[in-house]
């Protein structure tokens, strides 16, 4: 049934006796063997590392979605996985083989310290040793703060893909180091060789960017750590709209869904304003099982194929990529140790939890049971995904504002009274146009739209119109929110877009009616 | 005789021991061969610092952990029937996410 690849066993196979695998030798060469993965294949560590990029490779080309020369971004988060596929890449590029992978990669590093209290000197700590290891690769990197999500402010579908900032060229550019709404200066781009140094950093949060380029070379050059540290005193106001909202939430699982969703957010809007048409994503098929699973559990089905295939296609004009999917987190493991890899502990939300921590964690719990007991049932399970389809994400063309997903709630959540009372809800307040915009509620920020430079400040929004714009998942994870102002501003911003096209449309619509 | 051996705790694993990553340690002089069996146990009682239930699980390492013998898979090697050596180096590796 799951015939993805012809030598593929799909009935779970418990596993074998230790005793049976003592001594055993490689398959394919009959040196001594140094694991068993997969089912029940022995390797020895020259064609393990051999079966490891081969199966890379293949599943990156089989697709045919990576161009030649394509900008790919390559979000890193320090852990296993991301650092494996870091090696895989900088050891796919180096070789002289007719596959060799032909991309070209920039790196992101996301620190996420504040989600979990990581004392600050920890979190500078992983910055400085993740920052030495994106230097070391030559290629262009940056640094984020999960708390910097709280910063972006543009709609998705009014962001320009102008060119103002270009990884790509050759040239020196320091781009956007200024930017007046967050006076924040957080990451830097350079190079190994720093000949070449680029700043990708605040250009993708700034509503408005002051002197795109402004030639400061030796400024990102001679203090680049000094410069991530001081940027993190600068976000403590973000850092503490992050507390708030997580603290808000009624569950650790609803926690944890947030911070994927701004993480993703992060990583979209660097990608798109830095010109970078792909992200790979350095999930593992264990991670991805556990994801499936979770996703089903808290409300997210009609996402699971999305979130666990190869290529991600939610967002406009950006894939995200999952080139590790095929690969469990015990060969993720294995690949490390025997190259030295080097990868640091990232704590969780759950970290130190009981199984019961959260969905996510309980699911996890079971998956790597799984995976022990029966090997080839965690690859069963993320490959479901591949066959997962609401056939929803062509028709629909409204998106969640959260999450960025097509909007399930039309098919999903119709049955259930709740649809119904929403949209009765809104069409009462777009009758009495005081209570869609209340204007005595200014916020005082622009509305997004445009340059940022025009006059129209965005107002609050009501807790129904948020639920309004947010896929049943979302919905689930914010509803016990007491304040929905609590949420990063594109997602208000967002919504505030959505209740004025509705009440124009609206407005139209009666003027129509009058007038026929 | 006692036999030397080094342990190693990694991706979140060395969390529950004091994250102290590598320990030099000494296994007391006994009458049958040490088995990684009766390891777990003596880890258990004398260097782990908390929460044994996120490192054991029965009587063997919690899924999820990777266990290598001298940079070779357990699973080759017997598992918990292997008979420890002087100077083995044992690494005990936390694949799950948050350790
Ligand atoms: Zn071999
Ligand atoms: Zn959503």
């Amino acid at each position: 049934m799951c015939s993805v690849q012809e030598d593929d066993n799909d009935v779970p196979f418990s596993k074998v006796r230790p005793n049976e695998s003592i001594g055993r030798t490689c398959m394919k060469c009959q040196e001594k063997a140094v694991l068993i993965t997969r089912v029940n294949d022995a390797f020895c560590r020259s064609c393990f590392m051999v079966y490891i990029t081969h199966k890379f490779r293949a599943t990156i080309g089989k697709t045919k979605l990576v161009r030649d020369g394509e900008m790919v971004l390559i979000a890193l988060s320090g852990g296993p996985s991301s650092s494996a596929l870091l090696h895989l890449i900088q050891e796919g590029l180096s070789e002289r083989t007719h596959k060799k992978l032909r991309f070209r990669p920039g790196l992101i590093f996301i620190d996420e310290g504040a989600a979990v209290n990581l004392p600050s000197s920890e979190r500078l700590n992983n910055c400085e040793k993740m920052l030495d290891t994106m230097r070391s690769t030559g290629f262009p990197c940056c640094i984020k703060a999960l708390e910097q999500g709280f910063d972006i402010d543009n709609i998705p579908e009014l962001t320009s893909p102008s060119g103002t900032c270009c990884p790509g060229s050759q040239v020196e550019k320091d781009l956007g180091t200024i930017d007046h709404d967050t006076e924040s200066i957080s990451s830097d781009i350079s190079t190994a060789t720093s000949s070449v140094t680029l700043n990708m950093s605040e250009c993708s949060i700034s509503s408005s960017m002051e002197e795109p380029c402004s030639n400061s070379r030796e400024a990102i050059a001679v203090s680049s750590l000094s410069r991530v540290e001081s940027s993190f005193q600068k976000y403590e106001e973000a850092e503490e709209k992050l507390r708030c909202l997580l603290k808000s939430l009624n569950s650790v699982s609803a926690q944890e869904d947030l911070i994927r969703s701004i993480r993703h957010k992060i990583l979209s809007e660097v990608a798109t304003t830095c010109g970078y048409s792909k992200v790979m994503l350095g999930s593992c098929g264990t991670r991805l099982a556990v994801t499936l699973l979770t996703d089903m559990a808290i409300g997210r089905g009609g996402q699971a194929a999305v979130d666990t295939v190869f290529a991600d296609k939610r967002y406009k004009n950006l894939m995200f990529l999952r080139p590790l999917r095929e690969f469990s987190s015990k060969e993720i493991g294995m690949y490390n140790a025997l190259n030295d890899v080097e990868s640091f502990f990232i704590p969780t939300l759950t970290t130190k939890g009981s199984d019961g921590a959260s969905i996510e964690h309980l699911t996890e719990a079971f998956v790597t049971g799984l995976q022990r007991d029966y090997p080839s049932t965690v690859s069963n399970i993320m490959r479901t995904g591949e066959k997962l389809s609401t056939g929803a994400e062509e028709e629909s063309k409204e998106y969640c504002a959260m999450c960025q997903s097509s909007l399930d709630t039309n098919v999903v959540a119709s049955s259930a009274l709740n649809a119904v009372q929403f949209s009765q809800r809104i069409s009462n307040r777009a009758a009495d146009s005081d209570s869609i915009i209340d204007k005595s509620n200014k916020t005082g920020e622009c509305c997004g739209e445009g340059d940022g430079g025009c006059n129209t400040t965005r107002t609050r929004v009501t807790k129904q119109q948020v639920l309004a714009s947010l896929c049943y998942g979302c919905r689930l994870a914010i509803r016990k929110i007491d304040d929905v102002e609590k949420l990063p501003l594109y997602v208000l911003k967002d919504v505030f877009w959505r209740v004025r096209r509705e009440k124009m449309k609206s407005e139209i619509e009666e003027f129509l009616l009058d007038t026929s | 005789m006692s036999i030397p051996i080094t342990l190693e705790f990694s991706g979140g694993a060395e969390l529950l021991f004091d994250r102290q990553k590598r320990h030099d340690i000494n296994l007391p002089k006994q009458e049958y061969p040490w088995r990684i069996q009766e390891l777990l146990p003596w880890i258990r009682d004398n260097i782990l610092k908390e929460r044994p239930e996120l490192f054991l699980q029965g009587n063997t390492v919690r899924p999820g952990i990777l266990v290598l013998v001298n940079d070779t898979d357990w699973e080759l090697m017997g598992e918990l029937e292997y008979n420890l050596q002087p100077n083995d180096r044992i690494i005990f590796i936390s694949t799950l996410h948050g350790g």
